[in-house]
Order: structure tokens, then C-alpha cells, then sequence
């Protein structure tokens, strides 16, 4: 390395720096970058193809559609409560109007 | 050639023919920001072959905010810096393997860098500076670079680094000064 010393000036050395003569990227740079681009969409659409994405899915599905078919389920009218218009009026203790006393 | 507005327009149609022409166009430039700062011809071409596909899939959201060429200078810089990052970890990572491996070496050494445009008698000279350009902190090297081996003014590189001009003076000072640290054993600057 001790050739290099007293030679050198930074200028100059930035300057080569600047001068440099561009390197050239290996021919057909547009082609692999074609290639590139069309492997990467076949990666998109076959990784859905997957098993294991296809069957997790596929589960995720049925387990979203069990939790909303039981979230939605009312339960049935329990037999105590009254179906008739007697069985209302007795449960909520109303007056029973008499229209034959008009009471 | 294409006018700019226009290229943007046919490039966010997916136009096959706008897209070649943008390749051919800044190919060029971008392998070679990318080769200084990774410092390895097929890492820089991998990587500038993944900043024309970011270009390619992510055109729709771009805006014109900056220029074209500003735009792909970042993602540029920005995808050979990540590649440094996963270097210098694959390189921690084996150094800490080496030590309960069977050989008693650290692998993935860099080689020494030869750029291939410089000229035979500046071999040993250019080699020590790009040494030197590899110890740079990230910012300062991408600054560095950006000014003195891609000829951006400082003003363009305040947009493709998104910050201020006072900070892209003082990145390429500081980044003079650590350069001159670094080389002033092997060379004596007058």
C-alpha cells in the first residue's frame, strides 16, 4: 500500500469516483425481469391452491357459520308463559271486565 | 420518448411497451446505485430486478408527488439497504454458528469489491475507497452515493431521502469526513 501514499489527492480520488464508467447489468435485463414478475403472479394464485390454506379456509368457513347459526337461535317460549287470552290476563293481573254488569 | 405524465399513464394501465421502455430507460441507473452500495454485481442485479417489479405492481398508488426517477431511486436504496441489514444478520448469525460448528471459520466474508468500470491502474486505489464507502452508516452512504457516483444535486436527493437539505449536507460531510478517517493509513491526502 505504500506506493499509494503521496500520489493521492481526496479530489482526485472523488473524482474517479465520479468518472466512473457505469457497469452494465448482464443482457436480457428486461426479459428476467418479465420472468420475475409473471413467477411471482403464478406464486400469488397458486398459494391459495395450497392444502393447507385450502383446508384452513375451509374450516375457518364452517366454524364462522356454526358461531352465527348459534348466535341466532332464540330459545322456544318456556310452557309457563300464556298462550290464551285468559292465561295473559291471569299472569299480569289484570281487572277482567264483566260486560254482562258492565263491571 | 415518452413524456413523463404520459409514461405514469400508460404505466398504470399496465401497458407492456411503457413498462420496457421504462426498464431500458433507468436500468442502467439503477444497477449501478445498487452496486455501489451493495457491493456484489449478483446481488445488484437481483435487486434491480425486484425494484422494476415493486415499479411494476405498485404503479396504481402512485401519485406524482415526485418524479419518476426520484420515486425508483427510493425504493432503490431502500430495497439494497434491507439487503445489507439481511447480510450483516446472516453474517452475525454464522460467526455465532461457526463457533459450535465443525470448522472453526466465519463464513459468508464479502469478497473484496472490483467495480467494473474502473480502469486497471486505479484498481488498488478505488478498491480501498469502496471499502471504505461499505463502513459508512446507511444514511451516509446512500447520500454519498447518490451525489457523487449518481450526480444527483442535493436538492434531488432531499426528495428521494425525504428530508431536509441541511441534513443531506451534513450526511455527505460527515460521510467525507469518515471516508477520509478510514482511508488516511493507506493514503495521504494533500
Amino acid at each position: 500500500m505504500n506506493e499509494l501514499k503521496n500520489t493521492d489527492n481526496w479530489d482526485d480520488l472523488l473524482g474517479k469516483l465520479e468518472r466512473l464508467t457505469p457497469a452494465e447489468p448482464a443482457p436480457f435485463f428486461y426479459t428476467r425481469v418479465r420472468a420475475r414478475l409473471e413467477r411471482n403472479q403464478q406464486s400469488v394464485s397458486s398459494w391459495i391452491l395450497r392444502p393447507a390454506y385450502a383446508i384452513a379456509g375451509l374450516t375457518l368457513l364452517v366454524l364462522l357459520n356454526v358461531t352465527i347459526a348459534f348466535s341466532n337461535h332464540s330459545p322456544e317460549p318456556t310452557s309457563t308463559e300464556s298462550t290464551t287470552y285468559d292465561g295473559f290476563v291471569a299472569e299480569y293481573h289484570l281487572l277482567q271486565f264483566n260486560w254482562d254488569t258492565n263491571e | 420518448m415518452l413524456l413523463e405524465t404520459e409514461l405514469i399513464n400508460r404505466l398504470q394501465k399496465g401497458d407492456e411497451q411503457a413498462f420496457r421502455y421504462l426498464v431500458e430507460t433507468y436500468q442502467r441507473k439503477v444497477f449501478n446505485t445498487v452496486l455501489v452500495l451493495v457491493q456484489n454485481v449478483e446481488e445488484a442485479e437481483d435487486i434491480a430486478q425486484e425494484v422494476f417489479v415493486e415499479v411494476y405492481e405498485t404503479v396504481h398508488r402512485f401519485r406524482g408527488e415526485a418524479r419518476l426517477s426520484t420515486w425508483m431511486y427510493r425504493i432503490a436504496t431502500s430495497n439494497a439497504l434491507k439487503a445489507i441489514q439481511k447480510r450483516k444478520a446472516q453474517k452475525r448469525f454464522a460467526f455465532f454458528s461457526s463457533l459450535f460448528g465443525d470448522h472453526n471459520e466465519v463464513a459468508h466474508h464479502p469478497p473484496d469489491f472490483h467495480h467494473p468500470g474502473v480502469v486497471l491502474e486505479d484498481k488498488e486505489q478505488m478498491q480501498l475507497l469502496f471499502g471504505a464507502i461499505a463502513r459508512l452508516p446507511d444514511k451516509q452512504k446512500v447520500a454519498f452515493t447518490l451525489h457523487h457516483v449518481d450526480g444527483l444535486s442535493y436538492q434531488d436527493i432531499t426528495e428521494v431521502m425525504q428530508t431536509t437539505l441541511s441534513s443531506v449536507e451534513s450526511l455527505i460531510h460527515r460521510a467525507k469526513q469518515n471516508l477520509k478517517k478510514h482511508l488516511q493509513s493507506y493514503l495521504i491526502f494533500q
